[in-house]
């Protein structure tokens, strides 16, 4: 307790052991304003308020999903306050969402769109950006987009898509590509994100997604926090969490593991900083505690009714591009030493115990020959799986894993030891939170397994105070970008494009003939980006996002953005980096300024109505998407196409004609017009306004730029002024979209229901939402499969995906004949391994890049709140003083951080909110200044094809 | 990125500008009014003779590499603060040449912070902690992770804090010394 008082005096965070939220809450909202303003004061408030219109939205930034109410006067937000009838955050607000509705009035709101022009008024890559009205724009567009359609087919045409669409823009931009375009590559900025979780989800559960909730925080006593910095990165769930161990200090634990110091730790029972890439070694070492020394802790009947053991290839590779490919496309040498352990790598001396149990020992080359099988597996004995753990002893795993060098090794073990010590625990339950540190990794999938590892072998899964949870990091990562689908592979509600039952189920709700949609997987955020270097893909369009700043190794995205055959188009609110290398940029109306809907990182799906009127000539993605729909007939996107590996995409084009369609019809006519939903919803009210538009505060009918147009009458594609659809699009697409998930454990519930709660957990059935999956005592899922005896006791784990496994050893496949695994789940082996590229002399630097409180993502939204620009005006680089000594720089001091691929200038903090050991710096990526990304590496996981931004070599020196 | 600085703060940083309202300057009766106003550089103390300032020409002021100090009108120095704070590098008082700053004094500045609870977010629930990461002296004290306050024993008066709060929540108030001490007296 003495090492805890000292740390507490450090923070300067007073431990008090109040339940603090609950009187802060009271005492915040009554006294505390009360005290300080005079009566008079308040009165006058509240009479300014009068004129004020309340109502329900949610939160623009981080997956948390946060309610808020905005207030509007005169068709402007003037008041945003934290939803105090919101479950999510009681509330509360962080300092981003206190500021959300400031996102929208930057001065340098894009409100036109705008095209790089000559002085002739003509497209042209070199010129300048002019402003010019939609028609143009969508002119040159249409023009570019066939250009490259019809030389390349449907995979030379991309969209980067979004974890932060609406649901309905999602939906939209997905049914666009597939069942329109006949093109899978489509891939959202949520694959930089939370594609490992997904992956790991798929590949354990066979259905994305947490079991558990935010609940759980109340619920558990014993609270770990993997690569997470959820004191900053998820404040309001943090809250939560410190709430909870305040209000039972010597109950309630919290271990906190990062590579760095950071303020989430400063809350921890145990801290501990770990060396990059070992925390797969930690897993097994709690794993081989567990197994070889707390055998009783086993929860057999779990493991036994619900599990089977698995493990899978380890020659996979680093998701990096082939090294013959870079070489000819001109990667430097420097690059490609490290672009080629993409074919093979040596063993290092950290790496060699744990590979041992394969036969290599340090030297041994690995050649990666499952790289393009990385998420194959197949189920193991648990004897098999137990030998795998034998090298991971505390030793072993101390020695590789201590990530601090001035930290005694003894309390690092201790420390370890400690962590185990409360998982095993019979008497405690545990709860496991991780982000960006497991998701962003080159081995991001094994490591999202082995959280579900250590949870299923202790039978502390999918119950209330009990879970692995997978935070999300953006608003709608999983309401969206997973729900929906919008990924190179997928479709609505889990399903996938190689699948042809259900690009079948897919084709039908859509109307659409049979064969329409693209059954090869089509390049993920990465590639597409690759295949643009390559002149595979040239025609990009951005949505949503900023895949120029937040896309790693930048250089060659940069220099592949502006080659002369490509065109990019940048649908965005504000100009980032993005909409500087693009070619046209679309003003896209933001948040309040539509109808909408995000799910959060519980599958906490919430609406809002749309509040104001968007600026200038900014119009909604959802008509910048279906707007585009209409430049298309039928017969120029539902013809015969052959793909570049010879896979042929048949011409459906007599099947349309007798589903009704004419050649000539539009893409707009087929997939949009109120005609089309006509067909999937037949029963759904589409008229505007209807009760649901109606203010509960104040009666007043709220905006649908989208339905009726809005006051500006902007000259919309077609030159004329806009009038909205006549119909009530967003609900159109809501209810069609909600069509995949009903029946089959994604259900969602109707339009009008989500803008009466505070949000709902899917599956909803029956009304009823679903806290906690795959328990039958909260689940009618699992109700259902136990009912009908396809499973006993009290789960099912009745995901479908990925069910049927052959039989093997740690070494491969052993037996083909496929073992049926309905309703279980499973407890992965996956070994330690370095990641690509550690440092060495020359780069003697760890780079781990993230994020801070006050900045989301890429900054274009939140550097234009000056509250926020002026709390954190820039991109700091956090490093340990005695490293500054080293390098002879003191703070606010310039260097130059420089990898094998780039290289940025950064002021030096060595006293901040982040606190790294010596040999690493933790650099954020919001500042588009210190534009970090030009030095990251772009290996991902190759299950997930999510970047590793945690780990790359760095040298450091003064500027 | 440029020094900002308010209107109010450029005013009274211009040479010989009387540091005072519009207010005060209406009302000339009340002089020692002025002299609660500045806030005086670090090693300084109540000791300390400003009025030996008129025959320098401002070493400190050339000696301040965060560029906190002005000259008033008597000559002596006053301390802003702006978009930065004092490092307490010790430079202003190495280059006194009257022995008005000395760093065998405290390394101090001699000046109230607090946190204007109205204005302050973190007092409306919301999470906030960005005076706190400036703060290398743990001198911002929060009630969990709520309700911010600044402890006046263990402030320095670096100031480091008064820029990155969002809602300009921090205020400064001269101390004058003697007073001070007949608080600390009577306390």
């Amino acid at each position: 307790m003495e090492v805890k008082e000292e740390k507490k005096q450090q923070t300067g965070f007073e431990m008090s052991r109040r339940d603090f939220l609950k009187t802060s809450a009271a005492v915040a909202a009554a006294a505390a304003i009360g005290m300080e303003v005079p009566e008079d004061a308040l009165a006058a408030a509240s009479n300014a308020e009068a004129g004020w219109r309340w109502d329900k939205a949610v939160c623009r930034f981080c997956g948390t999903g946060c309610g808020i109410m905005i207030a509007v006067k005169d068709d402007r937000i003037v008041a945003v306050k934290g939803d105090p009838k919101a479950p999510v955050n009681k509330g509360l607000n962080c300092i981003k969402g206190y500021f959300t509705a400031k996102i929208m009035y930057g001065a340098d709101r894009l409100t036109k769109p705008l095209l790089r022009m000559n002085d002739r008024g003509e497209f042209d890559k070199n010129g300048k950006f002019r402003p010019v009205s939609w028609k143009k724009a969508y002119e040159v567009m249409v023009e570019q987009f066939k250009k490259a359609y019809n030389e390349l087919g449907p995979e030379g045409v991309a969209i980067f898509g979004s974890g932060q669409y609406t649901i309905m823009e999602g939906y939209a931009a997905a049914k666009l590509m597939k069942a329109g375009f006949r093109s899978n590559n489509i891939d959202p900025n949520a694959r930089h994100c939370m594609a490992s979780a997904v992956a790991a989800f798929i590949q354990t559960y066979g259905i994305d997604e947490p079991p558990g909730c935010y609940d759980d925080i109340e619920l558990t006593d014993t609270i770990f926090v993997w690569g997470s910095n959820m004191a900053e990165m998820h404040p309001i769930l943090w809250a939560r969490v410190t709430d909870r161990k305040l209000s039972d200090p010597d109950r309630v634990k919290v271990v906190v593991l990062s590579t760095f110091r950071h303020r989430t730790m400063d809350l921890a029972d145990i801290d501990i900083v770990f060396r990059p890439q070992t925390d797969i070694a930690m897993w097994n070492y709690i794993a081989r505690e567990i197994v070889y020394n707390h055998p009783e802790a086993i929860d057999w009947d779990f493991v036994n009714k619900y599990c089977v053991f698995t493990t899978g290839p380890i020659d996979i590779g680093y998701g990096m591009r082939n090294p013959d490919r870079a070489k000819a496309l001109g990667y430097s040498d420097k690059e490609l030493k490290i672009i080629k352990k993409q074919v093979e790598k040596r063993v290092s001396a950290l790496e060699a115990p744990a590979l041992s149990i394969y036969g290599y020992k340090e030297g041994d080359v690995i050649k990666m020959k499952h790289a393009k099988q990385a998420g194959k597996h197949w189920i193991i004995s648990f004897e098999d799986f137990k030998k795998a753990l034998a090298p991971y002893t505390l030793d072993y795993v101390a020695r590789i894993a201590k990530g601090d060098p001035d930290e005694p090794l003894e309390q690092f073990k201790e420390k370890l030891r400690k962590m185990a010590e409360l998982y095993i625990d019979k008497n405690r339950k545990a709860l496991t939170f991780w982000t960006m540190g497991f998701n962003q990794h080159t081995r991001g999938t094994w490591v999202n397994e082995q959280a579900y590892m250590i949870h299923h072998l202790l039978g502390k899964q999918a119950q209330p105070g009990n879970g692995a949870f997978s935070i999300t990091g953006q608003p709608s990562a999983c309401g969206t970008a997973r729900e929906v689908g919008t990924f190179a592979h997928r479709l609505p509600a889990d399903m996938v494009v190689f699948n042809p039952k259900h690009r079948k189920i897919s084709e039908k709700i859509w109307n659409v003939p049979h064969g329409t949609i693209n059954p090869k997987v089509g390049s993920h955020i990465v590639k597409i980006m690759r295949d643009l270097e390559e002149g595979k893909i040239k025609f990009a369009w951005v949505q949503v996002c900023n895949p120029w700043q937040d896309t790693a190794n930048a250089n060659h995205w940069i220099k592949a953005a502006r080659k002369m055959d490509n065109f990019i188009v940048v649908s965005d609110s504000y100009p980032g980096i993005s909409a500087k290398v693009a070619d046209l940029i679309l003003p896209a109306a933001m948040i309040y300024e539509k109808w909408g809907a995000y799910g959060n990182a519980e599958r906490r799906t919430q609406h809002w109505r749309q509040q104001v009127t968007p600026p200038g000539e900014a119009m909604p993605d959802t008509y910048h998407i279906v707007e585009f729909a209409k430049f298309f007939k039928l017969k120029e996107v539902w013809k015969e196409w052959r793909l570049s590996d010879g896979t042929v995409l048949p011409n459906v084009l007599d099947k349309a004609k007798e589903m009704g369609y004419d050649p000539e019809d539009t893409l707009y006519d087929v997939l949009f017009s109120e005609k089309a939903f006509k067909k999937s919803i037949p029963d759904v009210d589409l008229s505007y306004p209807q009760q649901v538009a109606i203010n509960p505060n104040t009666g007043e009918i709220h905006p649908n730029t989208l339905a009726t147009g809005d006051k500006r009458t902007v000259l919309g594609v077609d030159g004329k002024p806009w009038k909205g659809y006549g119909f009530f699009i967003d609900k159109a697409l809501w209810e069609e979209y909600r069509l995949f998930g009903l029946g089959h454990g994604h259900d969602l519930a109707d339009f009008e229901t989500y803008h009466k709660v505070r949000g709902l957990r899917w599956p909803v059935v029956d009304g009823k939402e679903t806290p906690w999956r795959f328990n039958a005592d909260y689940d009618p899922y699992a109700r259902k499969e136990i009912e009908a005896g396809r499973s006993e006791g009290k789960f099912a784990f009745y995901g479908p995906a990925l069910k049927k496994l052959p039989r093997g050893n740690l070494f491969g496949v052993t037996d083909k004949k496929k073992v049926d695994l309905t309703n279980k789940t499973k407890i992965f082996f996956r070994p330690y391994m370095d990641p690509p590229e550690p440092p060495d002399n020359e780069y003697p630097f760890w780079l781990a890049t993230g994020r801070v409180l006050e900045h989301w993502h890429s900054g274009t939204m939140t550097m234009r709140v000056p509250e926020l620009y002026r709390a954190v005006p820039e991109a700091l680089c956090y490093m340990h003083p005695k490293d500054a000594e080293k390098l002879g720089v003191k703070d606010n001091d310039l260097v130059w951080i420089e990898s094998r691929r780039g290289k940025v200038k950064a002021r030096v903090k060595t006293r901040g909110r982040n606190r790294p050991p010596r040999g690493l710096v933790f650099v954020p990526w919001f500042d588009e200044r210190v534009y970090i990304n030009k030095v990251t590496l772009d290996a991902t996981c190759p299950i997930s094809k999510q970047t590793d931004y945690k780990k790359c070599a760095i040298k450091i020196y003064k500027a | 990125m440029s020094r900002k600085m308010d209107r109010r703060g450029f005013l009274k940083a211009l040479p010989f500008i009387p540091a005072a309202t519009v207010e005060e300057i209406k009302e000339p009766s009340s002089p020692p009014e002025e002299e609660l106003n500045i806030i005086r550089p670090p090693y300084s103390d109540e000791e300390s003779d400003f009025s030996k300032c008129a025959e320098c020409g401002g070493s400190c002021i050339t000696a301040c590499e965060e560029r906190l100090l002005f000259r008033l009108q008597d000559g002596s120095p006053q301390l802003l603060f702006s978009d930065k704070g004092c490092t307490f590098c010790k430079k202003c008082a190495e280059a006194c040449e009257f022995d008005v700053l000395s760093t065998q004094k405290t390394e101090r500045i001699y000046a109230l912070f607090k946190i204007n609870i109205s204005k302050c977010v973190s007092w409306q629930n919301v999470m906030c902690f960005s005076c706190k990461d400036p703060c290398i002296d743990n001198a911002i004290k929060f009630d969990g992770i709520f309700r911010p306050q600044i402890i006046p024993d263990v402030c320095t008066g670096c100031g480091f804090c008064i820029p990155v709060c969002p809602s300009g929540a921090i205020e400064v108030f001269p101390l004058e010394r003697e007073r001070e001490k007949n608080e600390e007296n009577t306390a």
